[in-house]
């Protein structure tokens, strides 16, 4: 469950969000233009960066102040947060570890299809397998809410597949930003942002569509 | 503990590409040789010569482990997952420790021979040993503080200085003291006091800095 209210953020002048309130959960399509305020509220949402104004709870508590919250979020966005020198084994056990978990990080491997890469290093790695460690990465405290922030946008065909069965698998609540509307339709909510403000929040797809449109 | 596995992660990143350790050591070195060269009886001064050295070299490594997570952006993974901005700098201040005794280890003994030094060699590697712990503490706590400025590599000397002149005041007696097998445990006391005021400062306000 992610509760937003009055919630508005500012980098210096630019104001990115303002006074967004809305109550979600289950599987939640947020989108909007570049620049509509969608990674801003993603990265909120993990804790990542905290609001200039109001608050966001998730599970109940404030992810920005709250370990035990951010122990239940797994995040994976365009940029893949993964250590370059390190191989991919090396990375996914050291945020394994400090989400204090041993998962078998084989089975992940395999099943995002980068067995044969594991002993790689990442810098060394194409940015579709890139994406594919970091999505394992994003599960691997298989969190209970997933956000998935415009992961697939430049991926071919084959790991945008992957990575939309496993935002579509997901048992959890996702999150899951994108510009790509077609995208949007695993989901069965919508919040449509406009220049940092609420434009839709509801369950209609068609409705989303129209508040999307609106803004061109 | 997560911030130990934070730091052996800044460790592992070392081992592979010995980046700061190559630099700090060569510089070090460097510097070691230069003032032994032109510098008459720099005996007289090892502690005042063998401090500058550290400051330096130190300057290279403690702020390259924070900055280096801001400019590839893994801090965002870090502040993702459940670490405390507490643990992520105390996991930093482990890294920078274990890396400057590391240094210590191999310039102390160069440097005292090289500058032809007279006195109680191990009193006062042990003092040093010390000394160069609570400036890693101190430095690498604060410099989260620059790690959003601009020309932050160069700031963090200049703005730091202040604040960890004490320390290299106090560092300076106790290890001269040392050299003549006096152990000056009121000065040590002080450093270590001093330590701990600053890093619990800086813990108290890494909600807001990191």
């Amino acid at each position: 469950m992610i509760e937003v209210r009055d919630l508005s953020k500012q980098f210096g002048r630019k104001i990115v969000l303002k006074g967004l309130n809305f109550k979600v959960n289950g599987k939640v399509a947020v989108l909007g233009y570049n620049g509509a305020g969608k990674s801003t509220l993603a990265k909120i949402v993990a804790g990542i960066i905290r609001p200039t104004e109001g608050e966001v709870k998730v599970f109940g508590k404030d992810p920005s102040t709250s370990p035990d919250a951010r122990k239940r979020i797994g995040i994976a966005t365009h940029n893949p947060m993964l250590y370059g020198e390190l191989t991919v084994k090396e990375n996914l056990k050291f945020y394994s570890r400090i989400y204090g978990g041993e998962k078998k990080l084989e089975e992940l491997a395999e099943r995002f299809g980068f067995l044969d890469y594991l002993n790689s290093k990442v810098s060394e790695l194409s940015r579709g397998y890139l994406q594919r460690v970091s999505l394992a990465k994003a599960i691997v405290n298989d969190p209970d809410l997933l956000i998935l922030d415009e992961i697939t946008s430049g991926l071919d065909l084959e790991v945008r597949k992957k990575v939309l069965d496993t935002a579509e698998s997901f048992k959890g609540t996702l999150l899951f930003t994108t510009h790509n509307i077609e995208e949007a339709r695993i989901c069965d909510k919508f919040i449509v942002l406009r220049n940092g403000v609420l434009a839709y929040n509801g369950k209609s797809f068609e409705k989303a569509l129209e508040a999307l449109n609106e803004i061109t | 503990m997560r911030l130990l596995e934070l730091a052996k992660k800044d460790l592992r990143l070392e081992i592979k590409n010995k980046s700061n350790i190559s630099l700090m050591l060569l510089f070090s070195l460097t510097a070691a040789f230069l003032f032994s060269a032109s510098i008459s009886e720099p005996g007289k001064i090892f502690s005042s010569l063998l401090l500058i050295i550290f400051f330096l070299a130190g300057m290279l490594g403690y702020s390259a482990s924070f900055l280096k997570e801001y400019d590839s952006g893994t801090i965002e993974g870090l502040k993702a997952s459940p670490l405390t901005p507490q643990e992520i700098i105390g996991g930093k201040i482990l890294f920078n420790l274990f890396l400057m005794l590391a240094i210590q280890t191999f310039i102390f003994p160069v440097c005292y021979a090289l500058f032809d030094v007279e006195g109680d060699f191990v009193l006062a590697f042990s003092t040093f040993a010390i000394c160069n712990a609570a400036l890693s503490v101190t430095i690498t706590s604060l410099s989260p503080l620059l790690s959003h400025s601009r020309a932050r590599e160069m700031l963090l000397p200049v703005m730091l200085f202040p604040v960890i002149f004490p320390l290299i005041n106090s560092t300076v007696i106790a290890v001269n003291s040392a050299l003549e097998s006096f152990l000056d445990f009121e000065r040590i006391l002080f450093i270590v006091a001093y330590t701990g005021i600053i890093s619990s400062l800086s813990m108290i306000t890494a909600d807001r800095v990191v």
